[in-house]
């Protein structure tokens, strides 16, 4: 859907819900070793899309293709409308923060965020301006003409990030933005991306092990496992796909907890019954994502006399989703 | 038997005169007997980087002209303490001089400029090309004083002042480098 | 301030990109300590064999004109040298500094980031000049002889530098490691610069002539000795200028071909 309106004389086209990100069949070998081997992924403006996968899934290798620092063996990638035939196009509507990200100690932030103003095509005044604004907004400010070799690993991704956003992107490819950061740091990295997202329109692809902080932020994830995506969808979508209903404390009489172990075993409801040893007459139990998994493990526990003390049902989460499916896939391959 | 005896004489005798023919025509005497070679000055104190003159003569005081003669000049160190390469003192080591008839003298000039200081001995020897003997002359006691400018074309400006200049920069901008600001925890992410 | 509210891109003031990354790289170069800590080994190496140079010519053991060749031809040896260990670092250097990839992801040519990289490497051999150059004028003995020697710095010190700084980023944009291109950048001008050297080629005779006439630091060199020493006019040492002029353009796009294929070193 397209539309157009009027900002203090200029006509901004506004493209909403729009895809700005398409990777068709998108293929990366380095010599005999496939790193990504045919996927095929799109990503909206606005969106937050959060890439997982264990080491060597393939994702800085996505990155890269999208970034067209490496070249794509099969398939098709495009970004805000350009191809990879015109690989300067691409780049010039993304902003890019990878995983190793070295900075050059000797400068300061201001010139630092200067100089890759300019390498966008701003002449030196719009370059100045862009990486004050950019400064501000990042909370390095103050800090701007200090070098970068007092920096903190916090205040680095910062920068880095400001530099990412230095040329108003459409497209943020992120791989680990936060890896080394304390939570606070992590919170205040990701409501830098939530709201880029939600302000801006940027569409985000973040790489990232931290599984709990892409389920608060990202509005769709993609597991990649062995350079496959095994499932997309929202949060909700890819939990579902995964079979996992969620984790249940159960606590029992301890006298109780043989039958009941034996009982709950047999449901098809449960899919896994552990007993707690540290706590006499606990189960935890790993539930199917069946329609009443939880009323059907209670009624087969006051069908053979045992009264629950205490049922503690806790959700499926992202990361049982993602344990579950990369090692059903690990377990599905050759 | 007489007449083997003869043959016999005679044949050494010619023996004699063959082997007598193969010597060089020009002398039959030694070059030490019939000639004299000179050197001047006796002895010379310089300072190191002078010049110093050289003056030889050969002289032949033989009945007969001598063979091609080359005078060849050597210097060395009699005490072993220091290393003398001649071709340091002088590009030129062996010039020359050809014949010198009897009675005749000839002279000859070298420049040479010895490169580090002590006590040396030059000479000179005439050689002809072929003959095994030579003829030597006297030996010029050479003393040599170290001399070096501390500040030789006033080149220490630059070349102490051009790394002193450079460093001191260097260590202003490892000082301003240095200056780091302690970040509280909170700030840290 | 949202994307749409900044201010609209006022492009045709933008700086061409290439120089950009010249500004950016020179003042890397010097803000760091890796330029100056290089420039005063140099001006170290080179005023102690001024100083003794100037002993000997003080002392006539050599004249002034000897003196002040041999620290040209030196200053042109170990400028050139400086320049190498730079242009050497300049890609691979960023390559393990991680900091390659956020260069390579902007909208810039490669070749421009060459480019820029070559001609800021270059500026370590000005410093160099601008350390040399005094040196020269204390030593020399009159204004002729300062001329002889600017021109030769200029000239054949000038080429000769061009020629390795292109050699030290062209092995520095296919080599990984910083290490290895050093390494390497270093032999090749150890091969280049030694036969020079050496009396057997050094000695007169037509292959030696032109071995020496082919190799551009040997080539260089000659040439200063030439004209500062012996006093040979600048008309006679086209033949010098050709080895040094022909690597200097070929080695140059050679570095400028190859910057199509920069790469990250982890990228498998």
């Amino acid at each position: 859907m397209e539309g157009s309106e009027s900002d203090g004389g200029r006509v901004v086209l506004v493209l909403v819900a729009d895809r700005v990100v398409e990777a068709d069949g998108l293929a990366v070998r380095y010599g005999r070793v496939s790193a990504v081997d045919g996927i095929s992924l799109s990503a909206r403006s606005g969106e937050i899309l959060g890439l997982l996968g264990p080491n060597g899934a393939g994702k800085t290798s996505v990155i890269r293709a999208l970034a067209t620092i490496v070249p794509v063996s099969t398939g098709s990638v495009r970004v805000v409308g350009h191809g990879l035939s015109d690989p300067m196009g691409i780049r010039s509507s993304i902003g890019v923060l990878p995983e190793s990200n070295g900075y050059p100690t000797a400068q300061t932030a201001r010139s630092y965020l200067r100089f890759f103003a300019e390498l966008f095509g701003l002449s030196p005044a719009e370059a100045r301006s862009r990486a004050e604004h950019r400064l501000r907004q990042l909370g390095l400010y103050d800090t701007a003409e200090d070098r970068i070799a007092t920096f903190s690993r916090g205040m680095r991704q910062r920068l880095g990030l400001a530099r990412a956003m230095i040329n108003d992107p459409a497209v943020l490819l992120l791989d680990e933005p936060t890896l080394g950061l304390d939570p606070a740091g992590q919170e205040e990295l990701l409501g830098h991306l939530a709201r880029a997202a939600a302000q801006d329109r940027v569409c985000v692809i973040l790489c990232s092990h931290q599984l709990d902080e892409v389920e608060r932020v990202c509005d769709r994830v993609a597991i990649m496992h062995e350079g496959r995506i095994v499932a997309e969808g929202t949060v909700d979508e890819v939990i579902a796909v995964s079979g996992v209903a969620g984790i249940a404390r159960l606590r029992i009489a301890p006298d109780d907890v043989p039958t009941a172990h034996r009982v709950l075993r047999a449901s098809p409801a449960v899919r896994s019954v552990d007993v707690n040893n540290a706590r006499p007459g606990d189960l935890d139990l790993d539930l199917d994502a069946v329609d009443g998994a939880r009323s059907a493990v209670l009624g087969r526990l006051l069908d053979n006399g045992i009264e629950p003390r205490s049922f503690d049902f806790q959700g499926a989460r992202l990361s049982d989703a993602y344990r579950a499916l990369t090692a059903a896939d690990r377990e599905a391959s050759p | 038997m007489r007449a083997s005896a003869l043959t016999i004489i005679a044949a050494l005798l010619g023996l004699t005169v063959l082997t007598g023919a193969g010597a060089p025509a020009a002398t039959a005497d030694p070059l030490r007997d019939t000639l004299t070679v000179g050197i001047e000055p006796a002895t010379a104190s310089l300072k190191l980087g002078d010049h110093l003159g050289l003056h030889i003569t050969v002289a032949n005081h033989g009945a007969t002209p001598t063979p091609p003669l080359v005078i060849h000049l050597d210097v060395t160190d009699p005490d072993r303490t220091t290393s003398v390469d001649p071709e340091d003192w002088t590009s030129t080591l062996s010039k020359p001089v050809g014949v010198i008839a009897p009675g005749g003298v000839k002279r000859i000039d070298w420049n040479v400029q010895p490169i580090s200081g002590g006590t040396f001995a030059a000479y000179a020897v005439a050689l002809s090309p072929g003959l095994d003997n030579l003829a030597s002359s006297n030996v010029v006691q050479v003393h040599v004083a170290e001399q070096r400018a501390l500040n030789p074309g006033g080149i220490l400006a630059a070349a102490i002042g051009m790394p002193a200049l450079i460093g001191s920069l260097l260590l202003l901008q490892r000082r301003t480098a240095r200056r780091t600001r302690v970040r509280p925890t909170a700030q840290n992410g | 301030m949202s994307a749409a509210e900044t201010p609209a891109v006022s492009r045709s003031q933008a700086r061409p990109k290439w120089i950009v990354i010249v500004q950016r790289e020179t003042t890397d170069l010097w803000l760091s300590s890796r330029g100056l800590g290089v420039l005063l080994a140099f001006s170290v190496a080179l005023g102690v064999l001024a100083y003794l140079a100037s002993s000997d010519a003080s002392i006539n053991l050599l004249d002034a004109r000897e003196s002040v060749g041999v620290v040209v031809k030196v200053a042109i040896g170990l400028g050139a040298l400086t320049a190498l260990v730079v242009s050497a670092d300049a890609i691979s250097g960023e390559r393990e500094r991680g900091t390659l990839e956020a260069l390579l992801v902007t909208p810039v040519e490669r070749r421009d980031i060459v480019v820029g990289k070559l001609l800021a490497a270059t500026t370590m051999w000005v410093a160099s000049l601008l350390v040399a150059f005094p040196l020269v004028l204390a030593m020399a003995d009159g204004p002729g002889v300062v001329a002889d020697a600017a021109a030769v710095l200029i000239i054949a010190g000038g080429l000769v530098a061009a020629a390795l700084t292109a050699l030290g980023l062209a092995v520095s944009s296919l080599l990984m490691s910083n290490r290895a291109s050093l390494a390497v950048s270093v032999t090749i001008l150890l091969l280049l610069a030694a036969p020079s050297q050496l009396p057997a080629v050094t000695a007169s005779g037509t292959l030696n002539s032109i071995l020496v006439k082919a190799n551009p630091v040997s080539a260089g060199l000659t040439l200063a000795d030439n004209v500062l020493v012996k006093q040979q006019a600048w008309s006679d040492q086209v033949p010098y200028l050709v080895s040094p002029i022909v690597a200097t353009v070929a080695l140059t796009a050679l570095a400028v071909a190859w910057s199509g294929r920069l790469e990250l070193g982890d990228a498998r």
